[in-house]
């Protein structure tokens, strides 16, 4: 501890190993948070359902949503990214996941809300399976820290099966 | 470490005794013409200031942003005790140095010259002022 150079060597390498400890210690604090999530979602027109030319089957839907996630949110939370999916069982695939519309949300008061939304992404199958298929609505969100480890969730919100013939 | 008793005399016999302070390894960054920046009592004390006052400002930091529940308050908090303590710990203020080694003076380090190198040299000890 002899020069300046020395101590301020010290006082660096100290500093960033405490900022370390007082990362690990915000993101440990998030384990003892217990969220509760409310959603719904409804379909309430099927926009387009047709088979395409390569052979697949593409549906196009309005969906209404609706969900409260602001029990997700900690004092270590960035933002949350939330999507909704739509699952089904086909002969070839035991599960398929399409995601069907998504979303950030960045603070604490946007995280509750309600939306009439066509669905981003089109549900475009492997195949031509989807007439009369029973589809689930599951939201699934992923919670990123400032620090510390992401949170992966999801919760199934409720089944809808498709038209028997295309639109 | 120096494992004889510092003498100015060792340093350039032929100059006066204030600048030979300027050649002593822990003065080799400074530009102060005055004798070596911090002593020992202070270097100490520097350190334990300096840990002491990081761990005081991480803690603190830690407990507002979590009563607050603000992520952006801890790291400013953190980061202004960082600057802070920096400020405090590591130039060389004077009220680290009021415990200053007493160097020999040339004229009585010429009066007891150094024994002459034989096949067992024999080292000095230490003498810690207080």
């Amino acid at each position: 501890m002899h020069s300046y150079v020395y101590r301020l060597n010290t006082l660096v390498t100290f500093a960033a190993v405490l900022l370390a400890v007082l990362c690990c210690a915000a993101s440990f604090l998030d384990a003892f948070n217990s969220p509760s999530v409310r959603a719904h979602a409804e379909v309430i027109k099927v926009n387009r359902f047709r088979k395409q030319l390569s052979g697949n089957d593409e549906v196009s839907l309005t969906l209404n949503i609706s969900m409260d996630l602001r029990s997700l949110f900690t004092w270590n939370t960035k933002q949350v990214f939330v999507f909704l999916a739509a699952e089904y069982e086909t002969s070839k695939n035991s599960l398929n996941q399409i995601s069907l519309w998504d979303y950030i949300i960045r603070d604490k008061d946007h995280a509750k809300f309600q939306a009439q939304v066509a669905s981003k992404y089109p549900l475009i199958d492997q195949g031509s399976n989807l007439r009369g298929k029973k589809v689930e609505f599951v939201l699934h969100w992923h919670v990123m820290p400032s620090t510390g480890r992401m949170i992966v969730d999801k919760m199934a919100l409720s089944k809808f099966y498709l038209p028997e013939a295309y639109t | 470490m120096f494992n004889s008793t510092p003498s100015k005399a060792n340093l350039n016999p032929t100059r006066s005794g204030r600048l030979d302070a300027l050649r002593s390894p822990s003065f080799r960054h400074c530009g102060e013409f005055s004798l070596p920046a911090m002593d020992w009592q202070g270097q100490k004390r520097s350190e334990i200031l300096m840990l002491i006052s990081l761990v005081v400002f991480g803690v603190v930091a830690f407990g507002v942003g979590y009563a607050i529940g603000s992520f952006q308050i801890m790291m400013l908090i953190y980061g202004s005790g960082v600057v802070l303590t920096a400020l405090i710990t590591v130039p060389n203020w004077p009220l680290f140095n009021r415990h200053p080694l007493k160097w020999l003076d040339p004229s009585e380090a010429d009066r007891h010259p150094k024994p002459q190198a034989n096949t067992a040299t024999s080292k000095k000890k230490v003498s810690k002022q207080k």
